[in-house]
């Protein structure tokens, strides 16, 4: 231990960094680029604007910018990590941390970490824009603040400029920054005590910190800020975790922040007096010395409860990061979807450990479906239908939605999913990019272009936005576009007024089952699988039909000889064997029935252990034990 | 210190420069083009009133560069990129132009090379339009929302207040819908809207009083929703919905709105006194308007016989939805005793020979002559129409006709005439289909209208990039004088619960 306590002071902060940085461009990469793709920033006057209509719009203004960047996950975690170098910097300086304390000034980087990674699910519903760098930033400007107060009272003798100072930090730091502007000028109410020798000064700019807390953000509120909600006036630029319930863990970290800054202006040195400055100079303080340390403990023991601190703060993290695999999966199936790198997608369904969520299954299908090897492959891979490992209730279509509206042709599906969704919890790249190319398949190109031409505003989605925009001028080239070709072949539902009830697999099935059209080969493939889904035999021998009648010559998939036989068996169709069904798949479904009815009247876990080492990659399986909640 | 002349010289033409660099100059070279520039909004051949704020706009083609011109008279604006014009210069500009029209000169560069458009000109007319323009700022959603406010915006210039805000009384899910804001006769001091959901009631502002109603009755289908302010009396008449919406899933509308249920209440503000006028089973009444006298309401109503064969009646509804057709009403009014007349027709759709329409949201002008109206095929909420225009009955001729010079290939809805009758204000989705914009138009003494102009903007792209709708544009004679918070404090108290009567 001794060894540890005396690395050379920068050497722990700076790897540190170095781990951190490694730990999220490895593990949560695709995490980051949907945290971009959830993000946006314009460069115009009416977005900034409409940033500035709430307290601390500047910090979310600020914030988005930044986040930005993590289209190349990178280039956004160096600048993250910029920041956070600059924080344990400011730490360093306004608390006067010593070399033996250094590690100390990792715990709320690490703090803020946890805000990052600990979130899961909530990226899809939390309203705060740029939240991945808002708590850096705003965490950064508070130490930066409390600096600066520091070095007034230390260098200027009147208690009433201390006061305006105080009054300043809450009237400019809480329209610009929220709470974190709240929080630096509380601080700075505790701070002075430490600060300021005379119990009289310190006592004016105690209250003036406080009466300034407390009234500062009501006067706003009646004053300047329509669109918060008297509730929310504290609490501005905090992440809201509520969904129909407040879920107060996740403002732990947060707590962990404020208790640290706490700690360090309650445990900072205290001013020695300067007795050449004599009179009231004398009763303040005297700008100290860098490298003088916090009067906690002996140097050694110091430096030993740094580290434990540190050590301690590190287990935290890691325990609060959010390691679900499913999630993990189906960021990185978005981000391949959205560079149409669909064997990408396959790849990422290869390693699937967990029982998948539907919103997996569907893009591994659309992924198949695009290289034609559906019929063939499907159930190759897991299938499954796990909820979303979330404290509330989140479903595909809250996840994946849009996206799967819009590659099966239902573009009036996905628009609409992306414009509630956008209005709900603000406006994100990833919305416009839906709702752009949902208004191109709907041939609405003046709308489109609206959308496009606020993509193109962006750093890194512009020239997406060029390519688009470029169909929109040219609409003949959509047959042709990568993208949009195949989309146009499902673009064949009857139109109905009927809801989807929030269930978009179920939807699009019933939707494919029910449409009339039999014109297009691709569709009328889909048409089958979804039958094959639904378990509708009558279904699934009309579309059949239509199959076959548009491929003559082409041999039939596995899964669909399989469901084939399966269904004609039940129901005891005749001149079975003359059908273009292969012998392996009659031999495989004659030792799934012989399987089967051993383990018939068992329970689900002994049927599945029976049968999906055999079974597990055939529709007999899969008609047989995977059953669907009505949560799809 | 010494002064050096030079030095001071060369400084001066350096700021001398500057002056003349930031006045731009029209190319002196250029390419005539024999077609009208595409500028964004479209003022080409615009009338407007002669208090309106500068008009504003921009090239809306690709070009390396634009300049522009208005002139009237001796009075000329030059400005390049934008034609963003100061107020000192516009009120020269109009001032001249009461002489003689103003001219649109149109130059666009592409690499080094300038064309010069056709000109064109915007005419302005010595009537005035009402000074304020009050509106609900919505996005196009269907069903969520989250941050509604209801804005006023100054004509004259490009000043924009909230007059309230949902969020002042709405938290996650216990949000608060705003809607329906009406005036009496344009007096911004007696308003009405309503909330729905958290802290939900109707708000009436009158003469500096505000109260919040209660109208919940069992004896009314529901709340008050469409409102029309009677022209002098303390009475409103509302219609009564149930309404409902659903998802197409192809169709381009993408969304129908419709009513299983609707009739027709009146409210007495002093008394809080609420009564049926119209409620019959096989009619569904809508939109309710005052003629200017005060003495005669028209409204919309479509027949519809519930299928008792169909348990559902939404359901039944729904499988209709496209054979909901809405005639125009009027029922008589005598203010003595407050009763209603009979229900005699004004315009019924069947009588146009098509397979029928629907006309909806009656608006009588000022001096009673005409009555504009919406009209698409079917349904009862004309904003997500594609097909929704705007038509005229001229009351003293009969005759009908849409107002082509007005309406485009997209949505023309909600629709209100100016005070003095001089201007209408409507909305339209015809930028791109989605985001409704008020546009104003001119009519003149043969009931024709001048083409219609965007609400100009302080940066003319602004419409583009603004994710929100215009919703029920009002004209106003001033300015809405309560604030947010006066609303939110009367929202967050007791609603007045209103008494059922039969007058």
């Amino acid at each position: 231990m001794k060894k540890l306590t005396n690395i050379p002071s920068v050497t722990l902060p700076a790897l540190a960094l170095v781990v951190v940085a490694s730990l999220l461009l490895i593990f949560e990469s695709d995490y980051l680029w949907k945290l971009q793709e959830l993000n946006l920033f314009l460069s115009s006057k009416i977005f900034f604007k409409e940033q500035m209509v709430e307290p601390g719009g500047f910090l979310t203004w600020i914030s988005t910018w930044f986040t930005q960047f993590f289209f190349h996950p990178w280039v956004g975690v160096m600048l993250l990590c910029g920041w956070w170098t600059l924080l344990m910097w400011l730490v360093k300086k306004a608390f006067r941390v010593s070399s033996r304390w250094m590690p100390v000034i990792i715990l709320p980087v690490l703090f803020l970490l946890v805000t990052i990674v600990d979130t899961g699910y909530w990226i899809y519903v939390l309203k705060l824009r740029g939240h991945v760098f808002l708590g850096t930033i705003g965490t950064t400007a508070v130490v930066a603040l409390l600096w600066a107060f520091r070095s007034l009272v230390e260098r200027v003798k009147p208690t009433w400029l201390h006061c305006l100072f105080v009054l300043m930090t809450c009237a400019v730091g809480y329209p610009l920054l929220g709470i974190y502007g709240l929080a630096a000028t509380a601080l700075m109410a505790v701070w002075i005590w430490r600060l300021e020798q005379r119990r009289l000064p310190a006592l004016a700019v105690s209250l003036t910190s406080l009466l300034s807390v407390g009234l500062l953000p009501l006067l706003f509120y009646r004053f300047v800020y329509y669109q918060t909600n008297v509730a929310n006036i504290y609490y501005a630029r905090l992440p809201l975790y509520y969904v129909t319930k407040a879920y107060t863990s996740f403002y732990i970290p947060f707590a962990l922040l404020l208790l640290f800054f706490l700690a360090m202006v309650c445990l900072s040195s205290r001013p020695t007096p300067n007795p050449s400055r004599g009179g009231r100079g004398a009763a303040t303080a005297k700008p100290s010395d860098d490298s003088e340390s916090l009067p906690l403990t002996g140097e050694r023991r110091g430096g030993l409860l740094a580290l434990l601190l540190l050590l301690a703060a590190a287990v935290y993290t890691a325990c609060f990061w959010y390691h679900d695999e499913n999630f993990h999966h189906e960021l990185a199936m978005q981000r391949q979807i959205d560079h149409q790198d669909w064997e990408g997608v396959l790849k990422e369904a290869a390693k699937q450990k967990d029982t998948p969520t539907r919103a997996i299954v569907m893009m591994r299908n659309l992924a198949l479906a695009r290289l034609e090897r559906q019929g063939d492959e499907m159930y190759h891979y897991k299938n499954g239908c796990k909820k979303c490992d979330a404290p509330f209730d989140i479903r595909a279509i809250n996840t994946v939605g849009s996206l799967i509206y819009y590659n099966y042709g239902i573009p009036n599906h996905s628009y609409r999913l992306c414009m509630e969704k956008g209005v709900e919890f603000g406006w994100r790249a990833e919305h416009l990019k839906y709702i752009a190319r949902s208004s191109v398949l709907n041939g609405d190109m003046q709308l489109a272009r609206k959308y496009l031409g606020l993509l193109k505003q962006t750093m890194f989605h512009g020239t997406w936005a060029n390519h688009v925009y470029e169909l929109t001028e040219h609409a003949k080239n959509i047959r042709k576009d990568n993208e949009m070709g195949f989309i146009k072949h499902m673009m064949h539902f009857d139109d109905s007024l009927i809801a989807d009830h929030n269930l978009v697999e179920n939807f699009l099935m019933r939707r494919l089952i029910d449409t009339r059209y039999t014109g297009d080969p691709l569709f009328i493939e889909q048409k089958l699988y979804a039958t094959m889904w639904a378990k509708d035999t009558s279904g699934f021998w009309r579309h059949l039909y239509d199959y076959a009648r548009l491929y003559p010559d082409r041999q039939w998939p596995i899964h669909i000889q399989e469901a084939a036989i399966l269904f004609g068996t039940m129901e005891k169709k005749r001149m079975m064997d003359q059908w273009p069904i292969s012998q392996a798949v009659r031999d495989s479904y004659r030792r799934f029935t012989e399987t089967a009815s051993r383990v018939q009247g068992a329970d689900w876990e002994t049927a599945h252990k029976v049968l999906y080492p055999n079974f597990g990659q055939t529709y007999f399986y899969d008609c047989y034990m995977i059953s669907f909640p009505a949560q799809n | 210190m010494s002064f050096h002349k030079p030095k001071s010289l060369f400084y001066g033409s350096i700021i001398l420069l500057f002056i003349a660099a930031c006045k731009p100059s029209l190319p002196t070279e250029y390419d005539e083009k024999d077609t009208l520039p595409k500028i964004y909004p479209d003022y080409t051949g615009v009338t407007i009133p002669v208090n309106i704020a500068p008009l504003t706009f921009m090239l809306d083609e690709e070009a390396d560069g634009m300049m522009a011109r208005y002139k009237a008279g001796d009075v000329e604006i030059v400005c390049a990129n934008k034609m963003q014009p100061n107020f000192r210069d516009w009120r020269r500009l109009k001032a001249a132009a009461l002489k003689e029209n103003i001219q649109v000169d149109v130059f666009a560069r592409h690499d080094d090379r300038w064309t010069h458009y056709r000109p064109f000109t915007i005419t302005v007319s010595p009537d005035s339009i009402d000074p304020w323009l009050s509106f609900r700022l919505i996005p196009p959603s269907y069903v969520s929302y989250e941050a509604l406010t209801i804005n006023q915006r100054c004509l004259e210039n490009y000043d924009e207040r909230v007059i309230y805000d949902n969020m002042l009384c709405g938290f996650e899910v216990n949000g608060q819908c705003i809607n329906c804001h009406n005036y009496q006769q344009y007096n911004p001091e007696r308003m009405q809207f309503h909330a729905r959901q958290n802290y939900g009631g109707t708000v009436i502002a009158y003469d500096g009083k505000l109260k919040k109603v209660d109208m919940k009755n069992d004896s009314i289908l529901s709340a008050g929703v469409y409102p029309a302010w009677h022209p002098w009396m303390k009475l409103i008449v509302y219609s009564t919905n149930h309404t409902y919406q659903s998802f197409f899933t192809t169709n381009h509308d993408k969304i129908e709105v419709y009513d299983s249920e609707s009739d027709l209440i009146c409210y007495d503000v002093d008394t809080d006194e609420v009564t049926n006028i119209e409620n019959r089973d096989d009619e569904l009444e809508v939109f309710p308007a005052w003629a200017p006298d005060g003495r005669t309401l028209y409204y919309c109503s479509a027949h519809f016989v519930h299928n008792d064969s169909v348990e559902d009646l939404t359901a039944d509804i729904i499988a209709n939805y496209d054979k909901l057709h809405y005639s125009i009403y009027r029922k008589s009014f005598d203010p003595a005793t407050k009763r209603f007349g009979p229900r005699s027709p004004v315009f019924i759709v069947d009588s146009l020979g098509r397979r029928g329409g629907s006309a909806l949201l009656p608006r009588v002008s000022p001096d009673g002559r005409y009555l504009l109206f919406s009209m698409a095929d079917h349904g009862v909420f004309h904003i997500w129409h594609h097909d929704a225009d705007l038509w005229m009955m001229d009351l003293k001729m009969g005759w009908v006709r849409p107002l082509d010079e007005v309406n485009s290939c997209d949505t023309e809805s909600y629709h209100t005439w100016s005070s003095n009758g001089q201007w209408i204000v409507f909305s339209s989705r015809r930028d791109d289909g989605e985001f409704t914009r008020p546009f104003f138009a001119h009519i003149d003494k043969n009931g024709h209208f001048s083409k219609p102009f965007e609400l100009p903007c302080a940066d003319p792209d602004y419409h583009r990039q603004f994710l929100k709708c215009y919703n029920i544009p009002e004209l106003m004679r001033g300015p809405v004088p309560y604030g947010p918070h006066d609303f939110a404090r009367v929202l967050k108290g007791e609603g007045v619960p209103v008494k059922y009567v039969r007058w």
